[in-house]
């Protein structure tokens, strides 16, 4: 007998998908969630604390619930969330559509006093090589690169060190992280791709969230062309180098779709925020996943 | 030749979390060489064929499915390293609807959901310990820091931020707290009371604590400063704090100050600060005890005189009588390191010479010499590397123990017992079993026992298994140690 579950609010990915799809099994539970699976569409249901996302669907309260269990989900009087990074679809809201609108910066940032505002770049802007569209410059590009220094600090060593308990092994990994990354850095997609899709450890592998979070950051910046490029790749050379259901919860991404802890920490970084404004809503995504996808934002913001 | 076995299951799903400690905790296993458990892909499978732990069955492993990989010396550690691996996957996994509940994962947003928090304990690698210290203070939050290997200068930085905040800092490398009744860390449980110890010592907290509640008594609060907080560099700004937090507590009637010696212009500002409090003190800076005092504070030798000092309850002093003279030296193998440093005191004070890896001032190096009084913090650094804390793994003495046991120059070995939070949980157990086959006319066991009866190990039940197989348990770790030496200097 499926468990029936009713949904407080769902991601419009997976509306759509409850939308054509009627048998779902559970593959894999947690703390605050688990996912069901039918065919090779994955959704997330998950207990408010996980944050609403394209393919979340947040319930009251998480029933105790084993793997291979049916479980149905009763969306009928769900909100439905989306937000979108890319100009040409709609932005955060239950079921509107509107462009990012991040909040101005406060009166005391550089922003203001230089006269520039906030807000996603449109399609038009490009980085000069040398600065960083991400914020004004200066204090943007400051911030961003110690946010930077303290996502790969945190990032590598908090993912992929424990992929293996011996540590003598890590360097193993870290010597493919870095050649993804560099690869991710100048543009070579293909073999960004290649190297990070599927590597390290966990339910999304670092590797996808790294990418996830550079594709999203791209967006956010009005780089539509270059996030292309790269959702392409991952699109094409993925599939077969990372699991069914990390490679679902990759494609929101390529569209520029976040969740909403990702959302308010672009929005943060945007605006010049302080960096724990950035980093704790990200800490609230998976075990290591948010500080994955933080590497990525911000190796696609400082390039 | 070292063995690889893999096992490759089919369409599972863990967290990283999850994977990480099953790795963790077969890698910690007997003959294990590398352990590691990730998910199929291809990128996974080449860091696991080049850490030569993949073999023809991991190969197999696809991107949906989770390889278990390990490698041992030998077939049978592999097979029993595996065994273990499976039984750790299979535990039974339900989503939190069992009532579990989410984990914050920064400082700030555990203050989000639990907003009256008022104290954080970090135990981090020492590398981050300040760091997270930082967010605390300025988040408003008193700090008690578990973490040793943080710089001392560091420690200094922070304090006086912390003081210039009005924020406590306990620690680094504070083990042992009694904050409003709780025990924190390795602690013990003693009653609520009105006397207040300030300790730059955990198991000198631990003792002191243990023996107030043993003579009825209570504590209000017991405040750790960390080992290092007397130093100059530090300047004791928490010792300073926690006197004048006690000094306005109107529940703490008599404090208690438990340290080794301080750096002495930090003595002399401690004293000076005692000195205009309006309530008693008992002061034990171990291995000093002929400092002139303020009129409201009284010097003692020993932890167990602090404990008697405070409570006004006198220990009592077994006859002499009970046990026989024995010819020989005292092996002292020691879990707390304070314990091991004021039973040295001890002896020496009753004539005696002394050796040990931790020697305090009038005791000499440790080199292994036969006929030595030798005295072993089993703690220290050069037996706890890569190996637990004798009081959480008590196998750690067992070597010294049986050497002692066979050491025909041994007349008497004395042992610690440190029970409480943290600690393991039957102590007292595992010492037996080490002690329960032993010769007949060996050495005579002299050990005391850190705890109440209200600790999870329970003292009584742990006092009675060491009495089981004839070990003599003293009231405190002085008295056995003064047993120790005259039983030995009765033989000479």
């Amino acid at each position: 007998m499926a468990v029936e579950l009713a949904a407080i609010s769902i991601g419009a990915r997976a509306a759509r998908l409850f939308s054509t799809r009627i048998d779902w099994t559970v593959v894999a539970t947690f703390e605050r969630s688990f996912y069901m699976r039918s065919g090779d569409a994955f959704v997330c249901i998950g207990e408010p604390s996980i944050g609403d996302g394209p393919l979340n669907v947040i319930v009251a309260h998480l029933p105790s619930i084993s793997i291979g269990a049916p479980c149905r989900i009763d969306a009928t009087s769900a909100a439905v969330w989306h937000v979108s990074l890319s100009p040409s679809l709609g932005g955060e809201g239950q079921g509107e559509g509107r462009l990012l609108a991040p909040t101005p910066p406060p009166a005391t940032s550089p922003a203001r006093e230089q006269g520039r505002t906030s807000g996603c770049p449109s399609p038009s802007d490009r980085p000069d090589g040398r600065t960083s569209s991400l914020s004004p410059e200066g204090a943007g590009k400051r911030e961003g690169s110690n946010l930077l220094k303290t996502a790969m600090a945190l990032a590598l060593p908090e993912s992929f060190i424990h992929a293996i308990a011996d540590r003598a092994h890590v360097s193993l990994i870290h010597r493919r992280a870095r050649i993804g990354i560099e690869a991710l850095q100048r543009g070579d997609f293909d073999l960004a791709v290649t190297t990070l899709a599927g590597l390290g450890h966990g339910l999304t592998p670092s590797g996808d969230d790294v990418l996830a979070g550079a594709m999203l950051m791209l967006h956010a910046l009005g780089r539509n062309g270059t996030a292309a490029t790269l959702a392409d790749a991952v699109r094409r050379i993925a599939p077969a180098r990372t699991s069914p259901l990390s490679f679902a919860m990759l494609e929101p991404a390529c569209d520029g779709e976040p969740n909403a802890a990702v959302h308010r920490a672009i929005a943060a970084l945007l605006t010049g925020a302080s960096p724990n404004d950035v980093i704790d809503p990200l800490s609230t995504i998976g075990a290591t996943s948010g500080f994955d996808i933080l590497a990525g934002m911000l190796i696609a913001a400082a390039a | 030749m070292s063995v690889i076995r893999n096992e490759v299951r089919r369409g599972a799903y863990q967290d990283s979390v999850a994977l990480m400690r099953i790795a963790r905790a077969v890698q910690s296993l007997d003959g294990v060489e590398v352990a590691g458990l990730m998910i199929g892909t291809p990128a996974n499978l080449e860091i696991l064929r080049e850490a030569d732990v993949l073999g023809a069955d991991g190969e197999s492993a696809g991107p949906g499915d989770i390889v278990i990989a390990l490698r041992a010396k030998t077939a049978a550690q592999a097979d029993a390293a595996m065994a273990q691996a499976r039984q750790l996957m299979d535990r039974p996994r339900a989503s939190a609807g069992a009532g579990q509940s989410w984990q914050p994962r920064t400082l700030r947003s555990a203050l989000t959901e639990t907003p009256a928090a008022n104290l954080a304990l970090i135990s981090v690698p020492g590398d981050f310990a300040i760091a997270e210290a930082r967010k605390a203070i300025r988040l408003g939050l008193d700090v008690m820091i578990f973490s040793d290997n943080v710089p001392l200068a560091d420690e200094a930085d922070l304090k006086r931020e912390a003081r210039d905040l009005g924020r406590l800092v306990m620690g680094p490398d504070c083990g042992t707290a009694i904050i409003g009744g709780a025990p924190l860390a390795f602690a013990n449980v003693v009653q609520r009371g009105d006397i207040g110890i300030i300790g730059a010592s955990g198991t000198g907290i631990q003792e002191v604590s243990c023996l107030i509640a043993q003579a009825g008594r209570g504590i209000s609060h017991a405040i750790g400063t960390g080992g290092r907080d007397l130093k100059a560099e530090v300047g004791g700004i928490t010792t300073l704090m926690a006197i004048d937090l006690l000094d306005a507590d109107p529940a703490t009637k008599h404090i208690v100050i438990v340290s080794k010696p301080p750096a002495a212009e930090v003595t002399a500002k401690v004293l000076e600060r005692v000195g205009r409090s309006s309530k008693p003190f008992t002061i034990c800076f171990l291995g000093d005890a002929e400092r002139a005092m303020p009129k409201n504070a009284r010097v003692v030798r020993t932890l167990a005189d602090a404990a008697s000092l405070a409570t006004g309850i006198a220990a009592t002093d077994k006859a002499m009588s009970a046990v026989a003279a024995r010819k020989g030296v005292i092996r002292g193998l020691f879990a707390g390191g304070t314990l091991a440093a004021e039973a040295q005191l001890v002896v020496l004070a009753a004539g005696l010479e002394v050796a040990s890896n931790a020697p305090v001032p009038g005791s000499s190096p440790h080199h292994d010499l036969p006929m030595q009084h030798t005295f072993l913090d089993l703690g220290a650094d050069e037996y706890t590397r890569g190996r637990p804390h004798p009081m959480i793994e008590p196998a750690v003495r067992d070597e010294p123990l049986a050497a002692a046991l066979r050491d025909p120059a041994v007349a008497v070995i004395l042992l610690d017992c440190v029970l409480g939070f943290g600690g393991h949980m039957d102590p007292a157990g595992h010492l037996a079993a080490q002690l329960s086959n032993r010769a007949k006319n060996g050495p005579t066991i002299i050990a005391s026992v850190t705890g109440t009866d209200g600790d999870p190990q329970n003292r009584a039940a742990q006092v009675e298994k060491l009495k089981e197989v004839g070990v003599r348990v003293e009231a405190s770790n002085a008295a056995a140690a003064e047993m120790a030496a005259r039983i030995v200097r009765r033989g000479r």
